[in-house]
């Protein structure tokens, strides 16, 4: 992740972010973040889009929104994790796992797959990953190095 | 990264969406991966890693084809 322009302030910012995500399942507005740092809302958005541009954070294009902070996601995907109360979006299968580890908790896990559009289930409990019955694989479609610098697309 | 029932779905998946067939691994894989990868997400010092901290992360479960380097 290429740290292009962000200062300590955004940093802050980044994890008053993932904070939010962690106690909420969902973003904060640059509203709230404005709120909770004491600045005005032009500094928060500034904050977040020097923070996109690091790709710290990915905003929804032509907005100010955060579309995803990896591993979560502000939308809704095929991707539900459960974890300590808080229902989360994963924004794939890796971060489906990526929510249990990030929150160093457990979970319980609902994905939907892609081909037949079907529920899978697995859990991480105890730290030990119980996988779905039915068996099933992960794919990449991508190599690393196209979608490293641009998660968005992942 | 999507979830699959099988190689065959994968292939399946590939031919009727248009995506490129990649690499497919186990979810166990990704789990341990998972751990390596987002365990100090929230911290307040996380900053990123560099490409050569995430292929060695890559190579440390296994994945260490030239699909997983930079």
């Amino acid at each position: 992740m290429a740290d292009h322009s962000a200062t300590d302030f955004d940093w802050q910012v980044r994890h008053f972010i993932y904070q939010h995500f962690k106690a909420t399942g969902s973003a904060p507005t640059i509203e709230q973040t404005a709120q909770q740092f004491g600045v005005s809302v032009e500094a928060a958005r500034d904050s977040y889009h020097h923070l996109n541009d690091a790709h710290a954070i990915f905003l929804t294009p032509s907005s100010d929104t955060i579309y995803m902070a990896s591993p979560f996601s502000n939308v809704p995907t095929d991707y539900r994790v459960y974890a300590n109360g808080v229902a989360y979006w994963a924004n794939c299968a890796w971060d489906s796992l990526g929510i249990p580890a990030a929150l160093h908790s457990d979970a319980e896990i609902e994905a939907v797959l892609p081909l037949e559009r079907q529920t899978v289930c697995y859990a991480i409990r105890n730290g030990v990953l119980e996988p779905p019955a039915e068996g099933v694989r992960i794919h990449f479609s991508l190599p690393c190095r196209i979608w490293y610098e641009n998660l968005i697309h992942t | 990264m999507l979830l699959f029932r099988s190689e065959e779905h994968i292939d399946q998946w590939c031919a009727q969406s248009g995506e490129p067939r990649g690499e497919s691994m186990s979810m166990e894989t990704i789990w341990e991966l998972a751990k390596a990868w987002y365990h100090p997400r929230l911290e307040m010092d996380f900053h990123g890693r560099s490409t050569e901290q995430a292929e060695a992360m890559f190579a440390s479960v296994g994945l260490n084809s030239p699909f997983w380097r930079f």
